[in-house]
């Protein structure tokens, strides 16, 4: 038994130029993963209620109700998740949040449709990948605002003299990229909208 | 007299050896988030709390930690804070985690850090190392701060998001375009080394050795000169004992997952 | 970014657009530090562009299969730890097995690990939530990108030598504005990818 013992003493001495190293690091890391876990601990609730709260503040913004439920539906071999809108007991409209590529990476948009398959109001979540002070102006009132009361196939006009009549907006001038890319992001929403409207029908 | 030893080292970090300015470390993030001034001030922030916290351990650990492994380990240790740092500001100041973005952990690979750990904490006491640590993220934190409101200003008329001239001029943009972003550091380095001529101090030519910032990690840090200076000789010779360095990397990795 | 983002709008936008350096302000260390001769400034971006590619084929599995979703927060940790590893491992291959490659590309190896361009990729793959193939080759096209802007800053960089520069410009300041005016003649591709 002591053979082994000293043994195994021998080895580490023998090896103590790569082993104390090795441990070192080892517990290093070790030290360092236990910090990370306690601090996500910690933290990771919050971050989800706060992602939530920041979702369901966004919701009221755009489209009043007594409370949002999560849907699920598959959609052209698609599986999409939504929310409906519900006042009354009843769905008063849904609300997607759809993705389209502007000038330097995904738009985020979350569009909340009526039930008679107009745009009940948009919010920009997220064009942080936008020119700042070009593409970054679609998230500007005066922009997603336009979208109110238009139906699918919105088209974008360059020059301002959109008609909202005629189902057109106006492009953010110098960012006409990055307003066809919400454009496309809401057009996709009322897509969704109009086959799960036709489906509860 | 110990006092104002340890003051020095505090207001060397901010004037003297500003990281930004005069050492020309850190130069990715200074560029990117510096579209606002609130950005300068929330990546500063993110910044010198790492720093502070890094070279404080770094600094504890400084004679546990074999020579061999000192750059793992101290990239674990600066990870592991900056991990820390990202979960809290995405828990308690979403809107900084949103407008840093990726720039938010890539404050690991932030030269000044590496290079802090490297040149100061683990060779010097405690005290001194956090002192260093801030006063290296105050110099951080005011340099991003004042670039980010120099472009804020001429590319968007507003300073902290409050209009200045916006009202009555046309802003230019292209300082909030990657452009704007060169150009601007580049003539705040110009005036920085304007005032260090003055004071008879050399100027920044160059991110050679003597600024490359892990000198001690890149062993050989001079690329660009014609001559290779002693140093970096040296560091190749110590370049054959890192060999071994892979194997433990490669077992520490794999622990953490 | 989606599954339908085909392969060549990825390496376009990596290579053009959404440049590395010029547009995304990765990697500025040694576009500013390694960027004096072609040579140099070529050798250093097929390292980086060689580590990108190695790295994201290691890092996209392990995020993918170990880490997600419970482990996400580990994200940096390993991923530079992984990083750190892998310089080290190519460079003791290419030592041992591929002579004339270690000595060309050698001594550019160790400058990676802390190059935030090689981290920040392996992290953009994930948050833009592409797949294994996608992340392959947006690694490459920013590694290609990286090696373009590099190149042409060292021909500019090349001109500077012997141009008249006024006496407060003079190093590292003239070397930035041309960078930014680099960056400029950039901006015009943006947009290409749609």
């Amino acid at each position: 038994m002591n053979k082994i013992l000293d043994k195994i003493k021998a080895f580490f001495k023998a090896n103590s130029e790569i082993i104390t190293p090795t441990a070192v690091l080892a517990i290093i890391c070790v030290v360092v993963t236990l910090a990370l876990s306690s601090t996500n601990l910690l933290t990771a609730s919050r971050i989800e209620e706060l992602a939530v709260e920041t979702q369901n503040k966004a919701m009221a913004k755009l489209i009043e109700a007594d409370e949002y439920t999560l849907q699920a539906a598959v959609l052209a071999d698609e599986e999409i998740e939504y929310n409906a809108a519900i006042k009354d007991g009843e769905t008063v409209g849904l609300i997607f949040v759809t993705e389209a590529n502007g000038y330097g990476g995904a738009v985020s948009v979350m569009t909340a449709v009526n039930m008679d398959g107009s745009v009940a109001a948009i919010e920009i979540l997220d064009a942080s990948n936008e020119t700042p002070g070009l593409g970054q102006n679609v998230t500007k009132e005066s922009f997603y605002t336009q979208f109110n009361g238009l139906k699918n196939d919105i088209a974008v006009i360059k020059g301002g003299t959109a008609n909202a009549e005629n189902n057109e907006i106006n492009a953010v001038t110098g960012a006409t990229i990055s307003s066809k890319a919400v454009t496309a992001a809401v057009n996709q929403a009322l897509d969704y909208a109009a086959e799960i409207i036709v489906k509860e029908d | 007299m110990k006092k104002s030893k340890n003051l020095s080292i505090l207001t060397n970090g901010i004037i003297k050896e500003n990281p930004t300015l005069r050492l020309v470390l850190g130069t990715c993030p200074t560029l990117a988030v510096t579209t606002a001034a609130i950005n300068g001030i929330g990546m500063g922030v993110a910044a010198t709390i790492v720093l502070v916290c890094s070279n404080a351990v770094i600094s504890l650990l400084r004679n546990f930690i074999p020579d061999k492994v000192r750059i793992p380990a101290f990239i674990t240790v600066i990870a592991g804070f900056v991990s820390v740092v990202q979960m809290l500001v995405k828990a308690f100041a979403p809107a900084i985690d949103e407008s840093l973005g990726i720039f938010l952990p890539l404050i690991v690979v932030n030269c000044i850090i590496l290079a802090r750990a490297e040149m100061f904490a683990s060779k010097n006491p405690v005290l001194p190392s956090i002192l260093d640590g801030l006063g290296m993220g105050i110099g951080f934190t005011a340099t991003l701060t004042l670039m980010g409101a120099i472009r804020e200003l001429l590319g968007a008329g507003t300073i902290f998001s409050l209009p200045v001239t916006s009202e009555f001029i046309d802003p230019m943009i292209i300082f909030l375009l990657p452009p704007g972003g060169f150009f601007v550091f580049g003539i705040l380095v110009a005036l920085s080394n304007a005032l260090a001529k003055k004071q008879g101090k050399p100027i920044v030519e160059h991110l050679g050795c003597a600024n490359c910032p892990s000198r001690g990690a890149c062993q050989n840090a001079v690329l660009d000169s014609e001559e290779k200076p002693a140093e970096c000789e040296k560091a190749e010779a110590e370049k054959a004992e890192k060999t071994e360095e892979v194997k433990t990397v490669e077992k520490v990795g794999g622990s953490d997952e | 970014m989606n599954n339908t983002t085909s392969i060549v709008s990825i390496l376009l936008a990596g290579i053009l657009t959404n440049n590395m350096v010029l547009s995304k302000f990765l990697g500025i260390c040694p576009f500013l530090g390694v960027s004096k001769k072609v040579n140099t400034a070529f050798s250093m971006s097929i390292a980086v562009t060689l580590v990108m590619v190695i790295a994201t084929a290691v890092t996209w599995p392990i995020y993918t299969y170990l880490l997600y979703p419970n482990f996400t927060y580990l994200e940096t940790v390993v991923f530079i730890l992984v990083i750190a590893a892998i310089v080290q491992l190519i460079e003791v291959f290419l030592k041992k097995f591929i002579k004339p490659i270690y000595n060309a590309l050698g001594i550019y190896l160790p400058l990676i690990t802390t190059n935030c361009a090689v981290l920040g990729i392996t992290m953009l793959n994930i948050t833009d939530e592409l797949n294994f193939v996608q992340s392959l080759f947006n690694a490459l096209g920013a590694g290609l990108g990286f090696m373009l802007a590099m190149i042409l800053f060292a021909g500019v960089r090349s001109k500077l030598d012997t141009a008249d520069i006024p006496e407060f410009l003079k190093g590292l300041p003239i070397t930035l504005i041309a960078a930014a005016l680099v960056a400029l003649s950039f901006l015009g591709f943006a947009g290409i990818g749609g």
